[in-house]
């Protein structure tokens, strides 16, 4: 709401001015308020009015009223989030393997333990040549073979600073999801 | 205005109530629209722009808190929409510079019974005003007509053009003093 005179008289104190100087802006900004006040005197067609009424009772009587192509529009954008959410799953679970104990799960653990002796790969290669094999039987064979060569010595087989640790591992440390090699 | 019965009124708008927003158009609409219509010299816009402001007002009135700054609430709106389609437009700035050549006539009726003189007088003051205002500074034109139409104190503008307070009053004080000196002289050619 614009002030009165006091409340603006008392602003244009507050900004410094000098009384004189009060008195003519104040009074420089009525003339102008009232100019246009005056200039501006007039009232609109009365038909724009009654359309804005038949506008508002239009909105209020039907709420959220889009546009037809609006709400087509929406739901296309819709069913395509549905169907990519859906092919996205369908490609996910997919891949995934059926068989728990064989695959790609049981990968961590074979790194973990035999990281730096029995690449991957060759597992996987060993693992098609031996298909009657299952891969826990296959691991342990080739981890069996390898600590064989270096005659069972925990120094040889996970060095000499790591050999403590692995020593002061518990069984639950071992004792993971997946190939059990303990 | 009694301020309770526009507290009045904006809860029942906020129920829904179709009478409360007939008495907020017909309270608030005029005004709205002649600032729309300093705004974009177009009758067609000012009207479109109106109605829109009144369905944004249906969609936002249950968001609002009533605590008497109706007017700034609304006119900041009113500005919001009226910058917007400027900006989408990207017209405002070249039917303001072609203010004298300004063929849209308003239609409007004079606010009481007048003469045919007077009337005649008022008509061409609103012309005059006009043009004069399309040859304003852009900044000036947009806080003297949010002053003038939205009602609002200099701290009031201040907040909403996020200017000192001191600003807003010198810009003000300004722009009306140019404004006149602009009627002023386009009275001498």
């Amino acid at each position: 709401m614009k002030e009165n005179d006091k409340e603006l008289s008392e602003l244009l104190s507050q900004l410094g001015l000098e009384p004189d100087e009060t008195c003519r802006t104040l009074q420089e900004i009525r003339k102008g308020d009232e100019f246009f006040d005056q200039a501006d005197a007039l009232v609109n067609d009365t038909a724009v009015l009654e359309r804005l009424e038949q506008r508002i009772h239009q909105e209020l009587n039907h709420p959220a009223s889009y546009p037809p192509r609006w709400k087509w529009r929406r739901l296309a954008v819709a069913a395509a989030l549905a169907i990519i959410s859906l092919v996205g799953l369908k490609l996910w679970f997919g891949l995934e393997p059926t068989q728990p104990q064989t695959g790609p799960t049981d990968q961590p653990i074979i790194t973990y333990n035999v990281e730096d002796e029995v690449a991957l790969w060759e597992l996987a290669l060993l693992s098609q040549d031996n298909p009657e094999m299952e891969f826990d039987e296959l691991l342990m064979t080739e981890v069996i073979i390898l600590f064989d060569e270096v005659n069972w010595e925990m120094e040889n087989i996970f060095g000499k600073e790591n050999s403590n640790e692995i020593y002061n591992t518990t069984a639950a440390g071992f004792d993971r999801p997946g190939t059990r090699c303990v | 205005m009694e301020k309770e019965s526009l507290s009045e009124k904006l809860i029942q708008c906020q129920q829904g109530q179709t009478e409360a927003f007939s008495w907020l158009a017909a309270e608030y609409g005029p005004r709205l629209y002649r600032y729309f219509y300093r705004i974009t010299a177009s009758q067609h816009d000012a009207e479109d722009l109106l109605q829109e402001l009144f369905v944004k007002l249906i969609e936002k009135i249950g968001t609002y808190r009533h605590q008497g700054r109706f007017e700034h609430w609304l006119f900041s709106i009113a500005a919001n929409l009226a910058r917007d389609r400027g900006r989408r437009r990207q017209r405002t700035a070249k039917i303001f510079t072609r203010a004298g050549n300004f063929d849209e006539k308003i239609k409007m009726t004079p606010a009481r019974q007048a003469s045919p003189e007077e009337n005649l007088h008022r008509t061409e003051l609103h012309a005059r005003l006009q043009k004069a205002l399309a040859q304003l500074p852009e900044a000036d034109r947009r806080i003297i007509l949010m002053r003038h139409y939205g009602q609002l104190s200099f701290a009031e503008l201040a907040e909403h053009f996020h200017i000192p307070l001191g600003t807003a009053l010198a810009k003000v004080h300004r722009g009306l003093k140019r404004l006149q000196r602009i009627m002023t002289e386009n009275e001498r050619k």
